[in-house]
């Protein structure tokens, strides 16, 4: 007896130790499906996602492009991979877009209403905004900044020659969705207009000017949060003036010990990326994940991160009641272009 | 039955804490709790010493983490160029590579491009991630001596790159600036395969060759006018080397000696050594008991006109095959930890500028310490990883060429064992016929061997076995008669030191680098000649000033017997400098980083 009771304590702890050991080399578990709750979300989002406490979550952060990607190239009939995604409107719908054109069913759900929002900005140095203020003669925005790409350097633009060359930023519009959605706030401040298809984009005049701002960004990027983060750090030698999101942008200069140095612009048109949740089509723990990212949880993240959230306190200008973009085809129209462009 | 059950439990026992036991690293030898993950980090060595600073502190925090979430981070000093080259060659965890890091925190993310780069050139994913967040900053700058600076308008007028470089172009040198007892203008800079301020420099060298401030293209490189450019800029330099420190502590003794303003007259450094050597201490370390001085010639930093790069310190936590989810945790949180304002001050304190933009820039970057902190006012664009590798070939065949006697000691101490099975000989034998390699085709290079009475007629001491001659065509033979060396009987260090050192000043060709390598794993023995004071004399007096045939005495010291404290003076004496490789396994890598001064 004595010995049946010592081979079955024997047996338990070798199991013991086999999942004791899996555990520390990362591997899953040993038996069943696992039953974790998997949400991606783009790099902007990151913050809020890993602030997200859930003990069975799992977050992965890519850029939006990835994501988009691989739910585009997905069989029919496949799993997702993910229970939620969340990301910046409208990638859900350019996904949507993209399948239906390759004539693949849907891979995910209709997406939630915005849970949080946040604006375009342009962090600037006040010394060179001024300069590029007159030689703009319009506010900074989008439009002057491209001008001033045009122009190449700070002495073209009135500016101390030893300023070298003009250097703006924004994430890669090919990438990531803070890229894009600057790249069409871009856009949107040369035509004009929101309502613009590719063929407005074929225009020699834009391709001119984009092309110009496009080249003036160095050829491998970081975020938009890296690039403040940066600028912040090295003084305005990298970089002059920095597009990105208000929430990965604010924090950081409102930190900053040079923050009395810099400007954050809302250029206008204001555009804003809106934050969405889009789940799986099928499977998975999407009613949960749902509850948690959209209810108080979600959007306390959202709202700590810097995100606007609805009912909180926020700093800068009220957003305009839409996005202020144009449709997912022509957003997915000028990630093409950017590309075709580099 | 007792004793079977006891026997059973004993093997279950075994067989338990082999499956839970801790992997090799977390052996607890080294004190990481049972269960941490191993965090280890390859840093470059500027930051070693405060990186172990701070991983002691993080390493502390994590005894009030969960045991399946701890971390142990543990730091190995590892140059940018030496770590980047181990990267692209998967990294084999041998005793001398170290451990293969989770993260790599290399002087420039300009290095993790590089990598990245010769990954694909071999049709291999990237391991560096992009974006990772700076650490803390320096810019790359053009040391200066103060009056050398002011003779060019500083500080109220710009200086620019293309400034020095049209001076060092200029035959006049310093004498076309009202300064002919400065003699030639003489530039010092490292070699770009292992500095990250010599690759930072040699970019912003093709920038100011192409007239460019962004964009550098493949094209740009390949112009004959740029190729011409490049090498006159080469030829200004005075050698080049693994590590800065080389010439900031030659600068040292020569400002000690009244003769800084001859030695060199512009360095391409960083930042944060100008700042070490305006404080007194150029290799920014202070021994027990140093008291720094300042330099009686302080050096002022030039911030390139057309603009500079920095050294950004970026903390990339590798997506490498062997980093584990957990280590990939446990290193962003270490990564946070150094982010922290408190641990930002630290930075400043050791005279790099604060990753985290929270901490504001202060003392000691201001103008007492000859830095600017309001510079640099624009930077150069860190190229495509394609150009960037280029450049580095391309430096490789545009260098300065060579001329360089390799004196070998023969001596009977040679035939002992190295530890390993193999004998120092042995060992040293392979290092030298590897380091053959690092020279190009133009450099002339000969082989000379030292013991007493290895002949019966004079010279007794040493024999040339191959004579200094292009290397291109003698490569074979010198490493033949390398591999035919066999140890002999006692060390006539300083008869060969001198010879040899004079024999190369007979034939110095202005167009080279010139130089003696010697290398000895003993003590002087020769009885006919044991004047150290009259040697260091001789050494000294064909070296200082403004003597017109600088050669240069690298000094390797080989095994546990070898005085490094000789060679090193023998080395400085003709503003060189000494190489310990007391463990002789060392050998391989610093014949390496010597070599890498021509």
């Amino acid at each position: 007896m004595k010995s049946v009771l010592a081979l079955v304590a024997a047996i338990a702890m070798v199991l013991g130790a086999i999942a004791v050991r899996n555990r520390m080399d990362d591997k899953p578990t040993l038996g069943g499906e696992p039953t974790r709750m998997k949400l991606t979300c783009a790099t902007e989002l990151a913050a809020a996602c890993e602030a997200m406490a859930a003990d069975d979550l799992d977050v992965i952060v890519e850029p939006a492009s990835d994501t988009a990607e691989r739910l585009t190239g997905l069989p029919d009939g496949a799993r997702a991979g993910l229970d939620g995604w969340l990301v910046p409107a409208p990638w859900p719908q350019i996904v949507a877009e993209a399948r239906q054109r390759a004539g693949r069913t849907t891979v995910l759900a209709a997406p939630s209403a915005a849970i949080g929002r946040t604006p375009v900005v342009v962090v600037a140095w006040r010394e060179r905004a001024a300069v590029l203020e007159r030689s703009c003669k319009t506010p900074v925005g989008w439009r002057c900044i491209g001008d001033a790409a045009r122009a190449q350097t700070w002495k073209t633009l009135g500016g101390n020659e030893l300023w070298g060359p003009f250097k703006p930023f924004h994430a890669d519009a090919t990438r990531e969705a803070s890229g894009l959605v600057t790249a069409a706030a871009a856009a949107v401040s040369f035509l004009g207009r929101t309502d613009f298809s590719s063929a407005d984009l074929d225009e020699d005049a834009f391709t001119d000017w984009y092309s110009e701002l496009e080249r003036s960004l160095p050829p491998t990027r970081s975020t938009g949060a890296a690039a403040v983060q940066e600028t912040l750090a090295t003084g305005p030698s990298v970089y002059d003036v920095v597009g990105a999101f208000e929430s990965e942008a604010q924090p950081l200069v409102a930190a900053s010990a040079r923050r009395g140095e810099l400007q954050v612009i809302y250029p206008s048109p204001m555009v804003t990326a809106d934050a969405v949740l889009a789940g799986a089509a099928r499977g998975g723990r999407i009613d949960d994940l749902a509850r948690l990212v959209t209810g108080e949880e979600g959007r306390r993240s959202l709202a700590d991160s810097g995100w606007r959230v609805e009912g909180r306190p926020t700093v800068g200008p009220p957003l305009p009641p839409g996005n202020g973009l144009p449709s997912p085809g022509a957003l997915e129209a000028l990630r093409l272009k950017t590309k075709e462009i580099r | 039955m007792r004793t079977r059950a006891v026997a059973l439990f004993a093997i279950l026992a075994v067989l338990l804490s082999a499956c839970v036991g801790l992997r090799k690293d977390e052996s607890g030898a080294d004190g990481p709790r049972k269960g941490c993950a191993v965090v280890d980090v390859a840093s470059s060595p500027e930051k070693f010493e405060l990186l172990t600073n701070l991983a002691a502190d993080f390493n502390k925090t994590q005894s009030e983490v969960l045991e399946d979430k701890c971390a142990f981070v543990k730091i190995a000093k590892k140059s940018s160029g030496t770590a980047a080259q181990q990267l692209a060659d998967g990294w084999q965890e041998t005793e001398a590579n170290g451990p293969r890091p989770t993260i790599w925190s290399p002087s420039a993310s300009s290095w993790g491009a590089v990598v990245n780069q010769r990954l694909s050139e071999r049709n291999q994913g990237a391991i560096v991630p992009a974006g990772a967040r700076s650490f803390m900053l320096t810019p790359l700058i053009f040391a200066m001596p103060k009056p050398m600076a002011t003779a060019l308008g500083w500080p109220r007028t710009p200086i620019g790159f293309a400034d020095l470089l049209a001076l060092a172009r200029d035959p006049k040198g310093w004498a076309g600036k009202g300064h002919p007892e400065w003699g030639a203008f003489k530039l010092g800079k490292t070699n770009p395969n292992f500095s990250t301020s010599a690759l930072s420099a040699t970019v912003a060298q093709y920038y100011a060759a192409t007239g460019k401030q962004r964009d550098l293209t493949l094209e740009d490189l390949n112009r004959p006018e740029v190729d011409a450019f490049n090498r006159d800029v080469e030829s200004a330099v005075v050698h080049y080397g693994d590590i800065t420190l080389t010439f900031l502590n030659n600068w040292f003794r020569n400002d000690v000696r009244g003769t800084a303003l001859t030695y060199v007259s512009a360095v391409a450094v960083e930042e944060k050594s100008l700042i070490d050597y305006n404080r007194g201490n150029p290799d920014g370390i202070t021994d027990p008991g140093e008291q720094p001085k300042p330099p009686r010639v302080p050096l002022v930093a030039i911030y390139p006109k057309e603009g500079t790069l920095f050294s950004d310190n970026p903390v990339f936590i590798l997506d490498a095959p062997w980093v584990t989810a957990r280590q990939k945790t446990g290193a962003r949180a270490f990564e946070a930890f150094v982010q922290r304002p408190e641990n930002q001050r630290k930075v400043l304190s050791f005279g790099f500028r604060p990753g985290n933009p929270a901490v504001a820039i202060g003392a000691p970057i201001d103008p007492a310490n000859g830095v600017d902190p309001a510079q640099p006012q624009t930077t150069l664009r860190v190229p495509s990883p394609e150009v960037l590798v280029r450049i580095i070939d391309k430096w490789g065949q545009l260098r300065k060429a060579a001329r360089v006697l390799l004196v070998i000691d023969v001596s009977g101490s040679m035939g002992d064992d190295a530890g390993n099975g193999e004998t120092k000989l042995e060992l040293a034998k392979r290092a030298a016929i590897d380091a053959l390699g690092q020279f190009k085709p133009e450099d002339e290079v000969g082989l000379r061997i030292f013991s007493t009475n290895l002949s019966s007629k004079e010279p007794k001491d040493y024999i040339d076995l191959v004579p200094v001659g292009p290397i291109g065509s003698q490569r074979e033979a010198l490493a033949s008669k390398i591999s035919d060396l066999i140890p002999t009987e006692g060390t006539p260090l300083y008869t060969v030191a001198r010879t040899s050192y004079d024999d190369m000043k007979g034939k110095y060709d202005p167009t080279r680098i010139n130089a003696v390598l010697l290398l000895t794993d003993g003590k002087n023995e020769d009885p006919r000649n044991s004047d150290l004071e009259g040697t260091l004399r001789s050494l000294r007096a064909g070296s200082e000033g403004l003597s017109s045939t600088p050669v240069r005495l690298f000094t390797i010291a080989y095994g546990g017997g070898a005085d490094l404290g000789i060679l090193r003076r023998l080395a400085e004496a003709t503003n060189a400098a000494a190489y310990d490789a007391s463990d002789p396994e060392t050998i391989a890598k610093v014949f390496t980083a010597v070599v890498s001064n021509f």
